[in-house]
C-alpha cells in the first residue's frame, strides 16, 4: 500500500513539474539582474521580493546566496533598481529610482534617482548602506580599490573627487548638526579634476583617467575639450551660440541667393549643420578612435528612430552607424580600436538586450539561436558571468569558472523544466522582399494545430526567436506557433522598415499569409486547424485575415487590436509629431480616407464567417476601447459568432499580471474550442 | 498703395478688440441628466442639445469652443481636412467643467460646427492650457432641434507643471446603449445624432447604413 502511495505521489509531482500554468509564464521575473564583482568572488543578484527589490549576494566559492539589503527597510514607494555597479569587491552602488509624490495632485517630482551604496559584507537583518547627497555621477568605480571610487559632482563648476565609501553618510539616516554632507569629503584635497563650467559628460581613457570633457562654459556655450593633468587644455570643438548660429544662417541664406542667381549649387555651412545647438544637436557620448572622433546622438528627436552617429568634430562630418526604430537605446560599447560599435544595449518590453554588431556594423541579434550576453567578467578574466536565453530557456545567468559553467540564477525558476521544443527559422519571398519567420513546434505532435501570432507595432517592432512567454505558453498547450517579421519590422535594415510604410492593411497582411502558406506545406502541421491571434497591430491583422481568409483561418483573436484604422488616423491622444508619423506610416485621414476605410475591419464584418475573440482593456490609451466596441457593435448587428472579454482598468499592455494571465487563459480556452 | 495698407492696418488694429476671438460669451452651465429631466429648459429653434460625457477631476477645468460655421449641413459636404473659416461674428464660449462628477451632461448650443480651441487645466495658481484651435481633430457638430452626442472629455486631476492628461474621444459605440437610454430618459422629443468630428462616419457606415 505504501509503495502504491509513493507511486501516486511521484506521478502527481511529476505531472505538476511538467505542466505549467499561465501564471508561471506571465508573472514578474524572480531575478531582475546579476552583477559580477571585479574579484570574481561574488555576484550581486537583484531579485523581486513581494513588491520591492531585494539584494542578494551569491558567493562563487560556496555557491550560496545571502540577502544583504531589503528595500522594505528604506520605506519608500515604488522603488526600482535602475543600474548596479561594483565599487571594488565589497561595495555595490545601486542607482535607485524612487517615486516622490508632489504636492497634492501635482506630480512634479515624480521620479528621483538616488545612489545607494550597499555593503556586501553586511546581512539583511543588519543592513549597511550609504548614500551620496551631492548631485553627480560615479564615473570610475576604481575596481582595484575596495574602499574608494571617483565621483563627478554636477554644478556651475564641475569637479571630480576621490571618495571613500566608509566616510559617506548612512542612507536614510537623519542628519545631526555635527554630520557633514558626504562625510565632508568634497574638498580640494580629494579633488582630481576641475573644470570651470557645467560638465555634461566626462570621457575616460583606457587607464580610467579623464581625457576629455563636454561642458557649458559660462557665456560661451557648449565646448568639447581635452583634459590633461586635471585641467582643460585643447578645445576640440565649440558649439555655436544662438546669436552666432543666427548670423551664420543669414550669411548662408545670402550666399545661396547669389548662388541661385548664378545657377550654382546651394552652399551648405557644415558648422551650422553640425554644431548649431539650436537646430541639430549632435552630442558626443563615447570616444571613438581619435581625439576628435566620437560616437554620439542627435538630441533633436527624429520621430521613432533612434540613431547612433560617428561624429568627426575636426572635419565637421557625421554618419549614422546604428539605428533602432522601436526599441530604446540605453547604452553602447565601441570596439577596442574605437573604429566601430561593438554592441548596443536596448530595452524591449521592459527587458534589456544587447545587440552585438559584426565587423560591418550589422546587427547579430537575430542571427544566433542562443542569446548569450556577457554581463560581467572578473579583472583577471578567470570568472565570467553570462546571460543566456533561447526558445527553451526563459533566461538564466551562467557563471564560468576555470572553464566550468554553472547556472546560478533563473529569471523564471518555475519555467526551468520546460520541455525542449524545436525552433524553425525560415525565409520567404514576398513582393521581392525577404521575410523571415519563426515557427516553434510543440514537444510531441505528428501534426500540430497552428496558431499564427503577428507582432504588434507594426513599424520597427520585431519578434525575436529567443524566449517569448506568449508563444511558449501556446506551445505548452500543444500548438505550433508561427511568428512573422513582416515588412516594416525592425531588426533587419532601414529599407525593410521603410517597406512597411502605408502597408498596414496591404503588404504586411500579404507577408503573414505567404509565411502561413509556406508553413502549411509542412507534414508536421495540421493545415485544417489554423487560428490567428495577436495584440495591438497583431490583433488588427488577426481580424482582417480571419475576414479575408476563412479558407486558412478557422478562428481569430484580437487583443487590444485596432478595428477602425480611420479612427486610429484621427486619434486625439497623438501629439502633433506622432500625428505626422501616423500620416506617413499608416495613412492620412484627410487625403486617404477611402483607403483607410477599406482596410478597417468594422466596415467589412459582413464577410466574417469564422468566430472571433475580442479582448480589450478599458484604460487602453494606445488603442482606445472604442475600437473593441465598434467591432462588437457590427458583430452583433451582423449576428456573427464572437466572444468578448473586457478588462476593467487594464491598459494596452495589460500591466497587471492577473489581467495578462486572464487574457492568455481566455485565449487558450477559445483556441481549444475551435482547433 | 502704402497709404491704403496703412489704413487697412489701422482698421484691423481698431477692430481687433471686438473680434470674436477676443471676446467670450458668459460660461455655459452644464446640466446633469437628472437636472435636465426634472427641470426641462426651453431652447431657441436654432439651438440643439449637446450631450457629452465628462470625466474631469482637476480643480477648475474648462474648455473653450468657437463656432466655425453655422450650418451643420455645410459640414457634411466638406471634404475632410478642408480649411474652414471661423465664423467672425461668433463669440468664443467657455464651458466650465468644475465640480462635475464623472458622467453625462447636456447643454444648449446654437447649430453649427465647433472647434474646441483650448483645454484649461489650472492647478490653483499654476495654469495649463492646451491649445487645439488649429487642430481639426478637436471639432464637433451641433444640430438645431436635436440632441447631439459630441464625445467624451477627460481631464485628469493628476498633472505635472508642464503637462496634463487630456483627451477628447469618440466613444459612440462604447456608450451606444447608455446613450439610447439617456435620450429616452430626457424625453425631449428630438432626434438624436452623433456629432463628434466633422462627419459621422461610423454612424453613417454602420448604424444608419447610408453608405
Amino acid at each position: 500500500m505504501k509503495g502504491l502511495m509513493y507511486v501516486v505521489i511521484l506521478l502527481v509531482s511529476f505531472h505538476s513539474a511538467a505542466t505549467n500554468v499561465a501564471s508561471d509564464f506571465f508573472s514578474k521575473p524572480d531575478v531582475i539582474s546579476a552583477h559580477l564583482a571585479p574579484n570574481g568572488q561574488s555576484v550581486a543578484l537583484i531579485t523581486n521580493s513581494i513588491d520591492k527589490p531585494l539584494i542578494e549576494i551569491f558567493d562563487v566559492e560556496s555557491k550560496t546566496s545571502k540577502p544583504v539589503f531589503d528595500f522594505e527597510s528604506i520605506k519608500k514607494n515604488d522603488v526600482r533598481v535602475l543600474n548596479a555597479t561594483w565599487l571594488g569587491s565589497r561595495y555595490l552602488a545601486l542607482e535607485v529610482g524612487l517615486e516622490v509624490r508632489g504636492v497634492e495632485n501635482l506630480l512634479d517630482t515624480k521620479h528621483k534617482v538616488d545612489y545607494l551604496i550597499v555593503d556586501s559584507y553586511a546581512t539583511a537583518d543588519k543592513p549597511k548602506a550609504y548614500g551620496i547627497k551631492a548631485k553627480g555621477v560615479i564615473i570610475d568605480p576604481l575596481n582595484a580599490d575596495d574602499e574608494h571610487f571617483m565621483f563627478a559632482k554636477y554644478g556651475a563648476n564641475s569637479r571630480i573627487y576621490k571618495l571613500k565609501v566608509a566616510k559617506l553618510n548612512r542612507y536614510g539616516k537623519k542628519f545631526s548638526k555635527l554630520d557633514r554632507p558626504d562625510g565632508g569629503q568634497l574638498k580640494k584635497k580629494n579633488q582630481t579634476v576641475s573644470v570651470e563650467g557645467a560638465v555634461v559628460r566626462w570621457f575616460l581613457a583606457e587607464n580610467g583617467e579623464v581625457d576629455s570633457v563636454l561642458y557649458f562654459k559660462r557665456g560661451e556655450g557648449m565646448r568639447l575639450a581635452e583634459i590633461e593633468k586635471g585641467e582643460v587644455t585643447t578645445e576640440i570643438h565649440a558649439w555655436l551660440t544662438t546669436r552666432e548660429a543666427k548670423d551664420r544662417r543669414k550669411k548662408q541664406a545670402r550666399k545661396n541667393k547669389k548662388a541661385k542667381k548664378r545657377g550654382d549649387d546651394p552652399v551648405i555651412d557644415q558648422a551650422l549643420n553640425l554644431s548649431d545647438i539650436t537646430k541639430t544637436r549632435f552630442v558626443p557620448v563615447k570616444k571613438a578612435d581619435t581625439t576628435s572622433r566620437f560616437f554620439g546622438v542627435n538630441l533633436e528627436s527624429e520621430g521613432n528612430i533612434q540613431t547612433i552617429y560617428l561624429i568627426d568634430y575636426d572635419k565637421l562630418e557625421y554618419k549614422p552607424v546604428y539605428e533602432s526604430a522601436a526599441y530604446r537605446i540605453t547604452d553602447f560599447v565601441p570596439s577596442e580600436d574605437g573604429k566601430r560599435l561593438a554592441s548596443v544595449n536596448l530595452v524591449m518590453d521592459g527587458q534589456a538586450f544587447t545587440d552585438y554588431l559584426d565587423e560591418n556594423g550589422n546587427s547579430t541579434l537575430l542571427s544566433s539561436d542562443n542569446l548569450r550576453m556577457e554581463v560581467g567578467s572578473s579583472v583577471d578574466g578567470k570568472v565570467t558571468l553570462d546571460y543566456v536565453e533561447n526558445v527553451n530557456n526563459a533566461g538564466r545567468y551562467h557563471l564560468t569558472l576555470d572553464g566550468k559553467e554553472t547556472v546560478i540564477a533563473s529569471r523564471y525558476p518555475k519555467l526551468d523544466n520546460l520541455a525542449k521544443i524545436e525552433l524553425v527559422k525560415s525565409k520567404i519571398q514576398s513582393d521581392e522582399l525577404e521575410v523571415e519567420y519563426f515557427l516553434t513546434l510543440p514537444e510531441s505532435s505528428d501534426k500540430a494545430p497552428l496558431v499564427v501570432m503577428p507582432h504588434g507595432g507594426p513599424i520597427g517592432v520585431f519578434d525575436s526567436h529567443y524566449f517569448d512567454a506568449g508563444t511558449r505558453f501556446l506551445n505548452e498547450q500543444g500548438y505550433a506557433v508561427l511568428r512573422v517579421n513582416y515588412r516594416g519590422s525592425g531588426g533587419y535594415s532601414k529599407d525593410f522598415i521603410d517597406a512597411g510604410k502605408k502597408q498596414f492593411g496591404v503588404g504586411i497582411l500579404k507577408d503573414i499569409v505567404n509565411a502561413t502558406n509556406d508553413v502549411l506545406k509542412r507534414d508536421d502541421i495540421d493545415a485544417s486547424s489554423v487560428c490567428i491571434a495577436g495584440m495591438s497591430y497583431g490583433g488588427y491583422a488577426a481580424t482582417m485575415l480571419t475576414l479575408q481568409h476563412p479558407d486558412i483561418f478557422k478562428c481569430g483573436a484580437t487583443v487590444a487590436g485596432v478595428s477602425d484604422v480611420y479612427l486610429t488616423a484621427n486619434n486625439t491622444r497623438l501629439s502633433n509629431r506622432q500625428f505626422e508619423w501616423v500620416k506617413e506610416h499608416i495613412g492620412d485621414a484627410d487625403t486617404e480616407k477611402e483607403h483607410l476605410l477599406s482596410i478597417s475591419p468594422v466596415y467589412l464584418t459582413e464577410n466574417l464567417s469564422r468566430p472571433l475573440l475580442v479582448v480589450h482593456g478599458t484604460k487602453d490609451k494606445i488603442v482606445d476601447i472604442e475600437h473593441a466596441y465598434r467591432l462588437k457593435y457590427v458583430l452583433d448587428k451582423n449576428q456573427k459568432d464572437y466572444e468578448w472579454l473586457e478588462l476593467e482598468n487594464s491598459g494596452h499592455q495589460f500591466e497587471h499580471e492577473s489581467d495578462l494571465i486572464q487574457v492568455f487563459e481566455t485565449l487558450a480556452t477559445f483556441l481549444a474550442k475551435h482547433l | 498703395m502704402k497709404k491704403f495698407i496703412a489704413l487697412l492696418a489701422l482698421l484691423m488694429a481698431l477692430l481687433t478688440p471686438y473680434s470674436a476671438s477676443a471676446k467670450k460669451r458668459p460660461p455655459i452651465k452644464l446640466q446633469s441628466i437628472e437636472e435636465a429631466t426634472t427641470q426641462p429648459q426651453r431652447i431657441k429653434e436654432s439651438e440643439g442639445w449637446v450631450l457629452v460625457h465628462i470625466d474631469a477631476s482637476s480643480p477648475a477645468p474648462s474648455i473653450d469652443v468657437q463656432r466655425l460655421i453655422r450650418r451643420v449641413e455645410d459640414a457634411n459636404t466638406l471634404p475632410s481636412g478642408k480649411k474652414i473659416k471661423p465664423c467672425m461674428t461668433c463669440l468664443d464660449t467657455n464651458i466650465s467643467l468644475k465640480n462635475l462628477n464623472p458622467g453625462y451632461y447636456v447643454f444648449p448650443l446654437a447649430s453649427g460646427v465647433y472647434q474646441i480651441t483650448s483645454f484649461n487645466v489650472p492647478f490653483y495658481g499654476l495654469p495649463y492650457i492646451q491649445d487645439t484651435d488649429k487642430d481639426r481633430r478637436f471639432r464637433f457638430r451641433v444640430r438645431g432641434g436635436a440632441i447631439t452626442y459630441i464625445g467624451h472629455i477627460e481631464m485628469q486631476k493628476e498633472r505635472t507643471s508642464n503637462d496634463a492628461d487630456i483627451a477628447y474621444l469618440d466613444r459612440y459605440a462604447t456608450a451606444y446603449n447608455e446613450l439610447e437610454s439617456i435620450v429616452n430618459q430626457l424625453n425631449f422629443g428630438q432626434p438624436f445624432f452623433h456629432g463628434y468630428g466633422t462627419e459621422t462616419l461610423f454612424q453613417m457606415e454602420t448604424i444608419e447604413g447610408s453608405r
